[in-house]
């Protein structure tokens, strides 16, 4: 299910503005704020020369899920109903 | 481990790799956008690694544009030896190896798509170069297409999970479950690539590597990307021929320009280099505080620079050298403006004499000219006004001096300390006709919203939306001031919107009355604060906002004319804030000169450090007369004290200081050409006659 509707994404270039708006928004709350401050943290612990980007992927992305907000969620769920309302094949 | 690159993609430097590599980047990782003609049949659903080459639309569709390439997933790996075991066209995976075939011509039978494959096979061998580069000139529908049908996982189909790319073969896997672990350990190819965000992973360091080649390959294709997806959905509208695409426009995104971090150029690295000088920024330097010289009763002057100089998003604008002259002469005054922020951020601390700066107010402010004191605000209001005409050039606005030259002094007196702004165009017109210089009624809108029209139309329109000029003054410090007029009769309401630049707040102990707040009560107030009789509380900004957002009863004297009733009849007006600007200016009117008397009012108002203006926007009032609960300030109102002019002396003679804000808790303040260290209640407590308030937050439009 997910494939189709991935694959549908992808070829109404629907994905890439969805990527974008994403972004944005994440940007515009913060979000990546928060997360670039969690990553300095590991980064510190771990210290520079021996952290690797699994370090960082593995510890921070329970946390970052989190953190999202549902502002976020909802208006990026709400525009692929839309699209899939629309293009329903 | 090295932070650059790693020695293990030496493998994979051959040949033709920068080609290969490119391709990667163009069909999967930055792909454009681009719309596909939409065909009733759908797509049919893959399972791993197979190819719907029989789809009965593809020849077709590949036939009607032209010319007609072919994708051989065999060159990314530079070998293209013709000896390679061929791979069916059901696409039965082989070592990875599968072959995506577009129709060669409009004749190509699908029954014999297997024998053309294998001869295309072989003609790759030998045009491996010709073929890859035909493959970028045909953006857009090949690279969706490769995109949605191939960026799976080879292991379980899955297509998130960290997709990668193999570098070194056909392979797709995603990095979460290891799939591509197993292939570089299986196939010992070291290299993969995140479809995600292009980074090159080398299994061998075990991390993401950053070759500076592959760095440039990535950024450019990126940048290549992004303009095809600009140009292409600038040029989508017009081919939206399906009703479903329709639904699409709303839909678009309008990306723009790409954001980049700063990367300097060939001269940016030579003048760095040549200029080895660096300051650093710590916590308690002083650098952007600098004393100004007082030139004779300039201090009206020196205060309103050190305010402007310390607004951080005008000395951000001004210090990344943003401003571009298109004036011929040399009386630009955002030039003069931009050098006196290199001045004051040049890490001097001799004061400086703004001898040039002057030259120009006076040039472009005729009304400011000669060395008699003169009023702050209005000092503010022209700089801005001539800034924000500058910063278009002269070549569209009229000359300035047509607007501002003529006003002078009536009868040699001066109007000093405070003059009402209100629209210039009038007051010119006035002038023509010799009358006298008017005061204005307090009842009128009397804060100096009526700025002139934007830096391009000159016919003295007082412009009604106060957006329509971008210039870097208008962004700032343009906010847009909402009048309701009801009529009391059918209670219809006439709204305009205004731009303002500052908020002229009246006082109390002026002569009009400050107290009640509310027409026909008696000392209640909005919002159900507790406040008592003037005479005991302190009044506060807030206090003195809400008096100028109150409704108000234009009395009979002033009946205005209904186009509801169409007659006309007793209303009532309010002022609130329909748009705010990210500088909020608040003149407090301690200058009174009425036709009576000219005093100072030199009533304490006390001012917060943080204001949240919600309460004064024109949303919240709507939503307290539809009667829902106002709901909690949100962050867009939020504003934090930066400055703070103050007066002190009398209204024939005295003196102007400021108080600005440095490294957000640090407060200095600036007396012509002596800056000392001052502490937030030395600011708090000060009479403020221009208060300078920056938002907390900015909105990303």
């Amino acid at each position: 299910m997910r494939a189709v509707i991935n694959q549908k994404l992808i070829e109404m270039g629907e994905r890439e503005r969805l990527k974008e708006l994403l972004r944005a928004k994440l940007i515009e709350c913060g979000w990546r704020d928060q997360v670039k401050a969690l990553c300095k943290d590991v980064i510190k612990e771990k210290g520079i020369e021996n952290v690797t980007v699994e370090d960082l992927v593995t510890a921070v992305t329970p946390k970052g899920r989190v953190l999202v907000p549902d502002s976020v969620k909802r208006e990026l769920l709400q525009r692929i109903r839309a699209f899939l309302a629309q293009h329903s094949a | 481990m090295s932070p650059a690159g790693c020695s293990h993609v030496n493998g994979f430097k051959v040949d033709n790799w920068k080609q290969n590599l490119r391709v990667i980047y163009q069909c999967f990782v930055w792909s454009g956008s681009v719309e596909t003609r939409k065909r009733k049949d759908s797509y049919p659903v893959m399972d791993s690694g197979c190819f719907p080459s029989q789809s009965p639309t593809l020849p077709e569709r590949v036939a009607a544009s032209s010319p007609p390439s072919l994708i051989c997933f065999r060159h990314w790996s530079c070998r293209s030896t013709a000896g390679d075991a061929p791979s069916s066209l059901r696409g039965a995976e082989e070592g990875g190896d599968v072959e995506l075939k577009r129709g060669l011509s409009k004749n190509s039978p699908s029954g014999g798509k297997a024998e053309t494959t294998r001869k295309q096979r072989n003609q790759c061998g030998r045009k491996s170069e010709n073929l890859c580069v035909r493959i970028f000139r045909n953006k857009g529908v090949r690279h969706l297409l490769t995109l949605a049908k191939s960026c799976m996982c080879h292991m379980c189909g899955a297509h998130l999970n960290r997709l990668h790319s193999c570098l070194q073969c056909v392979f797709f896997g995603c990095f979460s479950k290891k799939h591509i672990h197993e292939h570089a350990k299986n196939k010992r190819h070291n290299l993969a690539i995140d479809l995600l965000y292009g980074g090159i992973y080398c299994f061998v360091c075990q991390d993401y590597i950053y070759d500076k080649d592959m760095e440039q390959i990535a950024k450019e294709e990126q940048r290549k990307a992004w303009k095809l997806q600009e140009r292409l959905q600038i040029s989508m509208k017009p081919n939206l021929r399906y009703r479903a695409l329709k639904s699409f426009e709303d839909a678009f995104i309008r990306i723009g320009e790409k954001y980049s971090m700063w990367e300097p150029t060939k001269r940016e690295l030579e003048l760095l280099r040549h200029n080895p000088k660096r300051r650093k920024i710590t916590a308690n330097c002083t650098i952007g505080l600098r004393g100004l010289i007082n030139l004779g009763n300039t201090c009206f002057m020196n205060c309103i620079v050190q305010a402007l100089t310390h607004t951080p998003l005008l000395r951000d604008f001004f210090l990344s050298d943003r401003h571009k002259c298109e004036m011929q002469s040399n009386s630009c005054l955002v030039c003069e403006m931009s050098q006196l922020f290199q001045e004051f951020y040049s890490g001097h601390r001799s004061p400086h004499i703004p001898f040039r700066l002057l030259h120009l107010v006076w040039t472009h402010a005729r009304h400011l000219a000669g060395y008699e004191q003169q009023d702050a605000h209005e000092f503010l209001i022209a700089a801005l006004d001539v800034l924000h005409r500058h910063c278009k050039g002269t070549s569209h606005s009229q000359p300035i001096r047509a607007l501002l030259g003529v006003l002078q002094p009536i009868g040699g007196v001066h109007a000093w300390p405070c003059r009402e702004w209100v629209n210039k165009h009038k007051r010119v017109k006035s002038e023509e006709t010799g009358s006298e210089w008017e005061d204005v009624e307090e009842k009128v809108e009397s804060s100096s919203f009526s700025r002139s029209s934007s830096c391009t139309d000159d016919n003295g329109k007082k412009a009604n939306n106060p957006n329509h000029c971008n210039c870097i003054i208008d962004q700032i410090f343009t906010g847009g001031l909402q009048s309701d007029v009801t009529c009391q009769a059918c209670h219809g309401v006439s709204t305009t919107i205004d731009p303002f630049w500052d908020i002229s707040l009246d006082l109390p102990g002026s002569s009009t009355p400050f107290w009640p707040l509310s027409p026909g009560s008696d000392g209640s107030v909005m919002n159900g604060d507790a406040h008592t009789h003037p005479g005991g509380a302190t009044t506060t900004l807030t206090d003195c906002l809400r008096r100028f957002t109150r409704p108000e009863h234009l009395g009979s004297s002033a009946k205005i004319k209904c186009s509801g009733c169409h007659s006309y009849q007793e209303s009532t007006k309010q002022l609130t804030m329909k748009r705010l600007p990210i500088v909020a200016c608040f003149h407090l009117k301690r200058f009174e000169h009425s036709a009576k008397l000219r005093r100072k009012i030199t009533t304490y108002v006390s001012f917060p450090l943080e204001l949240d203006m919600t309460p004064f926007m024109a949303s919240s009032k709507e939503s307290r007369m539809n009667g829902q609960y106002q709901t909690p300030a949100d962050n867009d109102n939020k504003y934090s004290l930066f400055a703070v002019v103050n007066h002190q002396g009398t209204l024939e003679s005295g003196h102007y200081t400021t108080f600005i804000r440095q490294h957000k808790d640090q407060w200095f303040k600036c007396d012509d050409a002596i800056i000392t260290k001052a502490s937030i209640t030395d600011v708090l407590d000060s009479e403020g006659y221009l208060l300078f308030y920056h938002k907390q937050f900015l909105e990303y439009e």
